[in-house]
């Protein structure tokens, strides 16, 4: 048996090392030749911590002690000792005891972990890539998602997303027998404007209403771009026609200022139109519809006030 | 036993640990290059029910019940198991702190590779070798093991820990682990023969207490 363990230990995928007690290297194997890339017949008979400098550490030396006196197995992982043997391989470091009839040897065994280290380095790479790509994917959405459900010019909602909102508002509504509020805002003479001032102009007013109309009303009421010069505004949760008033007079206070944009003076006047659930209808198209008709009335009673002044 | 008898035998085992882990932190700080504050501020001796009682409330405090250990069986004349239990949910930042990395994208996660399984075993080695070498040396009780097993409990309990039918007894401590500022708390539970710690406190009382 004794004749046949060098031949096994030669052909051990592991660097086998014995020492003594004292450090002395009597037995160095040909995968530890392949880990340190020093031969056998150079190290027999030498300090292991000369031939390995990294195992010249107050630590090992203490292990080494620890392990002759008591005989507790001593691990050394490749994560925390990264040039054990060499720069090229990472190792973990067993080391047992071994008493043979009195002597005491100490049995210290190299495990290759290079190819977990890659492996690993390699999955991190590619959680790091996955990881990048998601955030970025995640970004396109948030940009798909605008330019789906908002308005490119405003900023505020476009009918897509006020549809959306539309029909879950007045099912709520329906179920706790609320109303909602549907109001059709109209820039008058907006053609006007833009004939008179310009498309880049006439842009930003438009722009300037719809800010006007967003602080205006609630926070969650919506706020809709429906067509080139009209809004729509959803009003939910509205208890008593003093909530709506109470949004009606901040938007008449707001238009009435004139604004200056690009230098110029435009002062601002808007038809407005609203409808109630349950009062006006009892669906979407109904609803809009009676607040455009509303709408109308008002613009064609502006009209009138002002060829009578 | 005199309730004084047992709290000053308490009181031994604590000091002696202390020294143990003093070395072991000693040992990691020369290995991880950081200074490291290790130690166990008291040793409790309790019945197996009263431990599992003790290290279930341990358990209820780390996040999702998910724990790191590093545990051996050990025997020749003192027999049992010690287990080393870290709460799973901290050990990506404690293996960074200890590999002088910093990967955010990996904190709180509880998947671990090989690598960092790797780092605990090395660390449970050198603590446990502290504690049971410690006693095993004062003692003058020869005590054998193998290197530790590491495993990740998601939702464990006690019953992982203390679960060996002879060992009526289990010696519970809680392990303060301060790394760079970074504190954090494990446990370590040995669960022994009645006749082991009869032993071991017999020794104590022979060698502190002159009896």
């Amino acid at each position: 048996m004794d004749s046949i363990l060098p031949g096994v230990l030669n052909c051990i995928n592991e660097g086998i090392v014995i020492i003594t007690e004292d450090l002395e290297i009597t037995y160095w194997n040909p995968f530890m030749e392949k880990l340190s890339g020093k031969w056998s017949g150079e190290v027999l008979g030498q300090k292991v911590d000369q031939i390995l400098p990294s195992l010249c550490r107050p630590f090992f030396y203490s292990a080494v002690k620890r392990l002759a006196t008591v005989g507790n197995p001593v691990f050394f992982s490749a994560a925390m000792h990264r040039k054990l043997v060499s720069q090229d391989h990472r190792v973990n470091l067993k080391m047992n005891r071994v008493s043979v009839d009195g002597k005491v040897a100490l049995l210290l065994e190299f495990i290759d972990v290079t190819n977990q280290f890659q492996r690993i380095s390699q999955l991190r790479d590619y959680v790091s890539q996955l990881s990048h790509l998601n955030s970025q994917l995640k970004q396109k959405e948030k940009v798909i998602e605008k330019l789906a459900y908002y308005d490119k010019l405003t900023g505020v909602a476009n009918r897509a997303l006020f549809d959306k909102f539309a029909d879950k508002y007045l099912s709520i509504a329906k179920q706790r027998g609320t109303m909602l509020g549907f109001m059709f805002v109209d820039v008058n003479e907006f053609k006007l404007i833009n004939d008179t001032y310009g498309h880049n102009t006439g842009d930003k007013v438009m722009t300037r209403v719809a800010s006007l109309l967003t602080e205006s009303t609630r926070k969650n009421d919506i706020v809709c771009r429906y067509g080139g010069d009209e809004f729509l505004v959803l009003l939910p949760d509205i208890r008593t026609y003093k909530d709506y008033q109470a949004i009606a007079e901040r938007i008449e206070t707001n238009k009435k200022q004139c604004i200056v944009q690009d230098g110029y003076n435009i002062c601002l006047s808007l038809s407005i139109g609203i409808s109630f659930y349950p009062d006006d209808g009892a669906t979407l198209d109904d609803l809009i519809a009676k607040a455009d008709e509303y709408m109308y009335v008002n613009k064609h009673e502006s009209r009138e006030r002002q060829d009578n002044m | 036993m005199l309730v004084a008898d047992k709290i000053s035998r308490e009181d031994i085992l604590t000091e002696l640990f202390n020294i143990g882990v003093g070395q072991a932190a000693s040992t990691l700080s020369d290995i991880i290059d950081k200074r490291i504050g290790l130690t166990i501020p008291n040793v409790r001796i309790l019945d197996a029910a009263t431990g599992k009682i003790e290290l279930d409330k341990y358990l209820l405090q780390v996040a999702e019940g998910a724990v790191m250990v590093s545990s051996i069986s050990f025997d020749s004349q003192l027999e049992g198991k010690v287990s080393l239990l870290f709460p799973a949910d901290k050990m990506h930042h404690f293996i960074d702190l200890c590999l002088h990395e910093n990967r955010d994208d990996l904190v709180d996660n509880l998947e671990f590779t090989d690598i960092d399984f790797d780092t605990i075993k090395e660390i449970g080695n050198i603590v446990i070798n502290s504690i049971i070498g410690e006693l095993s040396n004062t003692v003058n009780i020869p005590v054998e093991y193998t290197l530790p097993e590491i495993d990740v409990l998601n939702n464990a309990s006690a019953d992982h820990f203390v679960n060996c039918e002879d060992c009526r007894l289990v010696l519970m401590m809680f392990l303060a682990f301060n790394i760079e500022g970074t504190e954090i708390a494990g446990a370590v539970v040995i669960n022994m023969t009645l006749k082991s710690l009869d032993e071991i406190l017999n020794e104590i009382d022979r060698l502190y207490n002159g009896r």
